[in-house]
């Protein structure tokens, strides 16, 4: 029960945390295909996926060691 | 006043003789206590109107020592019988007057608990084990918590012991509790310990998940994991969690875990061929369903290729069957890599297979996206070759390294391997063959020749030669007569035996030294600490440079590079992705958590291969920087019993004639040096005739009738006092002594026949022991009892720089502190429990196995051979070991400092492929395997020499 706890309340973090990376190169990529005709609408949702799922990796495996720190 | 002695077993050090020997000596009534380990027993003088022989047995059992029965405790007759045991410093007891004013134990009953309403209907007891104490109000800081909690009814702390026990009523209060409170108020609680095999560990970041999830588990007090041999030892405190619950979180996290009862070699054995079975099969059919994908993607860029065999290619290069085989091999082969992944990430841990995973996801994932759905421009290209070639070098990978990982534990299986199945032990006097764990202490083995010893046992009928070459790496047969100690294991080359079990199961010479190895090759060396941290973290680092480094590629780069025009890739997502890629496979750490186990692992193996056990990873490190050895001398460098070394007649007698008449006055002596001078005439043939009115002169000699004639054998004054002059033989006596020998002169009838001298001398290869070291350039110490004259005299023989003479054996460590306090490295090679504080003390202890089982637990490497040699080797073995490790941290490392920057492009886009960079991580871990594994083929001194 407390891991599924702990499980959650990281998940939660990680999810934020890739949401505002996820937004951040969305935002960009948004930017950039109206400049250049390279950058297609896919582009910008397969990288905001990759970028979403690559942060959360990271979140899952930060976001524990720095809870367990504060607390 | 009463006397008793009191069998005790269970004591196996020296700190167990002080435990029982203040045990009994706080006891009220108790006058004297004498404490022999080697005896396994107490010699106790008490007053029998204060105390009862039971209560002084009692405090013995209190103190988690075994009392053997009734029957078998010898009443001692007089105080004089007890002048036991003072000859040799190697079985020095442990004595004090008990006096009254003696202080008081350190315990004691803590208050009632107040809670209690009526007595509990049933009560335990539980004894902990604490540490951290440092004084009686530490004793009395954890009794009166442990008081304090609801149904304790007794807490007794002992300081000496380091223990609390405790009787409790079970239905208000466990022992999770107990250790709670031990803990909350600063103390330590000595745990239990469980070795786990763990399956699907793949890299250092592994062993960090694992440490990591366990150590957060209440009630597991220390954890450590070994990636190569795939075990992890846990240390617990039995109150608070089980075995079970270990087992439980280890799988949780995502590896498999099952507890190591004892040394099974069949089950080992089993579990690494399945591993390397599972391997070998996901990568024939990696490759099976790889190659036709990775032909059909890259046959499409080469003409000719379609040209020659159009449909083929046509066939291999159809989107459809490519996301189909692609399908199977993530499926397949590289499941092993998702169901990882998302195991640890659940727990927060990171590991080699998220790596993977995440790289070869996104390549299948987006050119399965690209098959169905209509992405546009630039998404014409496919991955899944990308995809399945990288599972495909992983796999190859992995297989190899289960395959070395098998070659590393060899010397375990070797050790295995030594033992019988069978024995062949007598029953109702007749030969009966049965299972090897049948064999009970007592039983009569019998043994033929080329036959395999079943267990360790002492001949009682018959002698042979043994082959103990696979213990103590020696090829010379050794003579086994009766009465000598025979190892189980060893082979039987000549004539057939008898001997009885002394020594079965676990407890067997070889169960221990396979004990012993195993958790050498399981303990860390400190640099291997480092490395596991260094790694655990690399893997979000590495995910985070990937992160950052599709950012660039997406952002910056793709434009400033023009990879559309220069690299055909028209998607600004492609272009980064397969950087980010390539980035996640090129750096993953394996090879920085396989570098150092793997070469303790062989060097702990190899030694113990030539008899030399180092006790961990830590003696390997520390062996390495060490200047100064100091060696005990008698038993040591000597052989520890005088030998007859010198016969020189006067008055015109022969030598045979001089060492008759010394060997009839000392004929029957137990004296050692009355021994070594019959056994020095018997050695030359002499007969040696019976003498009559042997008479002991203290401190002189003795005198003895022989035909009628007053033989003399002993000192000048012996002589003077009796009215001799031995003038005419003063030189020769002066030289002997000189030379550290005892020179006794031997007279008959008034007239001084000769002079005979005997010493402790030397063993075979202790001078070139010392002459190696001092090449190596480390200085040699002996420290030894001995009065200066006789310790340079031996020093001089021997070629030792410096000597410590007239050392009391409880200054030994005092000793080597002073060294030590000189900022020298240094080891002390001893054999005896007088040497075991400075075996302790030093930053290496060296004991040598014909020693004390007190001097080889004292020590971190145990010499099972008497060949001073090995002190040699085992710094050489440290050296070259050492040497491998950190060529392999260096190389693990190089290869993810040159990787990283390649794979994110700081030398341009693409340099290296992603599949490219999965077969350069394979090699790299493969590559620091096979480097350690070259020490297996490093030749000690020793065996150079022969």
């Amino acid at each position: 029960m407390i891991m599924a706890i702990q499980f959650a309340r990281t998940l939660g973090f990680s999810s934020v945390t890739a949401l505002a990376v996820g937004a951040l190169f969305y935002v960009l990529s948004a930017e950039m295909s109206t400049a250049s005709a390279a950058y297609t609408v896919n582009d910008t949702y397969l990288g905001t996926v990759f970028v979403f799922v690559l942060a959360l990796i990271i979140g899952l495996a930060v976001w524990p060691r720095v809870l367990e720190k504060k607390e | 006043m009463e006397d008793v002695r009191i069998k005790v077993e269970g004591m196996t050090c020296q700190h167990c003789q002080m435990q029982v020997h203040d045990a009994i000596a706080v006891l009220d009534g108790v006058t004297m206590v004498r404490v022999d380990i080697e005896a396994g027993e107490a010699t106790v003088s008490y007053d029998s109107l204060k105390i009862d022989l039971e209560q002084i047995k009692q405090a013995v059992r209190d103190a988690d020592y075994q009392v053997v029965e009734e029957e078998e405790t010898c009443p001692v007759p007089t105080l004089d019988g007890m002048k036991l045991m003072t000859e040799g410093i190697a079985r020095e007891p442990v004595t004090t007057e008990a006096k009254d004013e003696a202080p008081r134990p350190k315990t004691a009953q803590s208050p009632p608990p107040k809670t209690e309403l009526s007595p509990p209907d049933r009560t335990e007891n539980t004894t902990i084990g604490v540490t951290g104490m440092t004084c009686a109000s530490c004793v009395q800081n954890i009794e009166k918590g442990l008081g304090k909690l609801p149904g304790v009814i007794k807490a007794v702390v002992n300081l000496t012991t380091e223990k609390a026990v405790l009787e409790y009523d079970p239905a208000q209060v466990g022992p999770g509790q107990f250790t709670k409170t031990i803990t909350d108020l600063g103390y330590g609680v000595v745990g239990e310990s469980v070795t786990l095999h763990i399956t699907g560990m793949t890299c250092a970041s592994c062993v960090q998940n694992i440490e990591r999830g366990l150590g957060k588990l209440d009630g597991v007090l220390k954890v450590s994991v070994n990636l190569t041999t795939e075990k992890g030892t846990v240390e617990y405190d039995p109150g608070r969690i089980t075995v079970h619950d270990i087992i439980k979180a280890v799988t949780d996290i995502g590896y498999g875990a099952e507890e190591i009862k004892g040394v099974d070699a069949d089950r080992e054995r089993e579990a690494r061929e399945k591993e390397i079975l599972s391997q070998k099969r996901n990568l024939i059919l990696a490759l099976i369903l790889a190659v036709p994908v990775s032909v059909g993607e890259m046959g499409q860029n080469i003409a000719p290729l379609v040209n020659a065999v159009p449909g083929i290619m046509g066939f291999l290069g159809n989107d459809y069957f490519q996301f189909i085989f692609a399908t199977l091999v993530m499926l397949l082969p590289g499941r092993q890599f998702f169901s990882g992944a998302y195991k640890g990430l659940k727990h927060g841990a990171t590991d080699m297979n998220l790596l993977i995973a995440t790289g070869t996801g996104s390549a299948y994932l987006i050119s399965t996206a690209s098959v169905y759905l209509d992405l546009g421009t630039g998404f014409e290209h496919k991955y899944f070759g990308t995809a399945v070639m990288l599972i495909a070098f992983i796999v190859l990978g992995r297989y190899m390294e289960a395959n070395s990982r098998g070659k590393t534990s060899e010397a375990i299986k070797k050790l295995m391997g030594l033992q019988a199945r069978t024995a062949r032990i007598v029953v109702d006097k007749t030969e009966r063959e049965v299972s090897i764990e049948d064999v009970k202490p007592g039983d009569i083995v019998v043994v033929r020749p080329g036959e395999k010893l079943p267990v360790d046992g002492i001949v009682v009928e018959g002698r042979s030669a043994l082959d103990e070459s696979m213990l103590t790496g020696e090829s010379i047969p050794v003579e086994k007569n009766m009465g000598d100690e025979v190892i189980g294991a060893t082979i039987n080359k000549t004539g057939s035996f008898k001997y009885r079990a002394t020594r079965v199961g676990s407890d067997t010479a070889l169960a221990q030294i396979i004990k012993l190895v195993e958790d050498a090759q399981t303990s860390k060396a400190p640099i291997q600490r480092i490395a596991d941290i260094v790694a655990g973290h690399f893997i979000v680092t590495v995910m985070s440079i990937a992160l950052v480094a599709f950012f660039y590629w997406y952002f910056i780069g793709f434009e400033r590079l023009d990879i559309a025009a220069n690299y055909g890739i028209a998607s600004p997502f492609l272009a980064a992705l397969l950087i980010a890629i390539t980035v996640l496979v090129i750096a993953c750490p394996c090879a920085v958590g396989l570098a150092t186990p793997i070469a303790v692992m062989v060097g702990t193996g190899k030694g113990a291969e030539n008899g030399i056990l180092i006790k961990g990873g830590e003696a390997l490190e520390t062996a390495q920087n060490l200047d100064t050895i100091v060696f005990d001398k008698t038993g040591t460098l000597t052989r520890g019993e005088p030998q007859l070394t010198d016969v020189v007649p006067g008055g015109g007698v022969s030598e045979d004639t001089v060492l008759m008449l010394a060997a009839v006055a000392e004929k029957g002596s137990e004296h050692p040096l009355g021994e070594a001078i019959v056994k020095g005439a018997a050695a030359r043939g002499i007969d040696i005739p019976n003498g009559q009115d042997f008479n002991a002169i203290a401190g002189h000699g003795v005198q003895v009738t022989y035909e009628g004639s007053r033989v003399l054998l002993g000192t000048r004054k012996l002589m003077t006092d009796n009215g001799m002059d031995p003038a005419q033989l003063n030189n020769s006596m002066e030289a002997m002594e000189n030379d550290g020998k005892t020179a006794m002169l031997i007279a008959k009838d008034n007239g001084i026949m000769g002079v005979i001298a005997v010493a402790d001398t030397l063993k075979e290869h202790s001078a070139e022991a010392v002459k190696y070291l001092q090449e190596m350039g480390i200085t040699t110490v002996m420290i030894t009892g001995d009065n200066r004259l006789t310790a340079e005299a031996i020093a001089r023989q021997v070629g030792i720089d410096r000597v410590l003479a007239e050392v009391l054996p409880q200054d030994k460590a005092a000793e080597v502190k002073k060294l030590q306090a000189k900022g020298q490295k240094v080891a002390m090679v001893g054999d005896g429990i007088n040497d075991a504080p400075a075996l302790m003390q030093a930053d290496i202890g060296i004991a040598l196995g014909s020693g004390t089982d007190v001097a080889m637990e004292s020590a971190q490497i145990v010499l099972i051979k008497d060949d001073l040699r090995d002190v040699v080797s085992s710094i050489e073995l440290s050296k070259r070991t050492m040497g491998k490790i950190k060529q392999g941290l260096f190389w693990a490392f190089a290869y993810n400092t040159a990787g990283i920057p390649i794979a994110v492009g700081l030398f341009g886009p693409y340099v290296i492929a992603p599949a490219l960079a999965a077969l350069f991580m394979a090699m790299s871990s493969v590559s620091v395997t096979a480097n350690a594994l070259l020490l297996k083929r490093f030749k000690l001194k020793r065996q150079e020499a022969v």
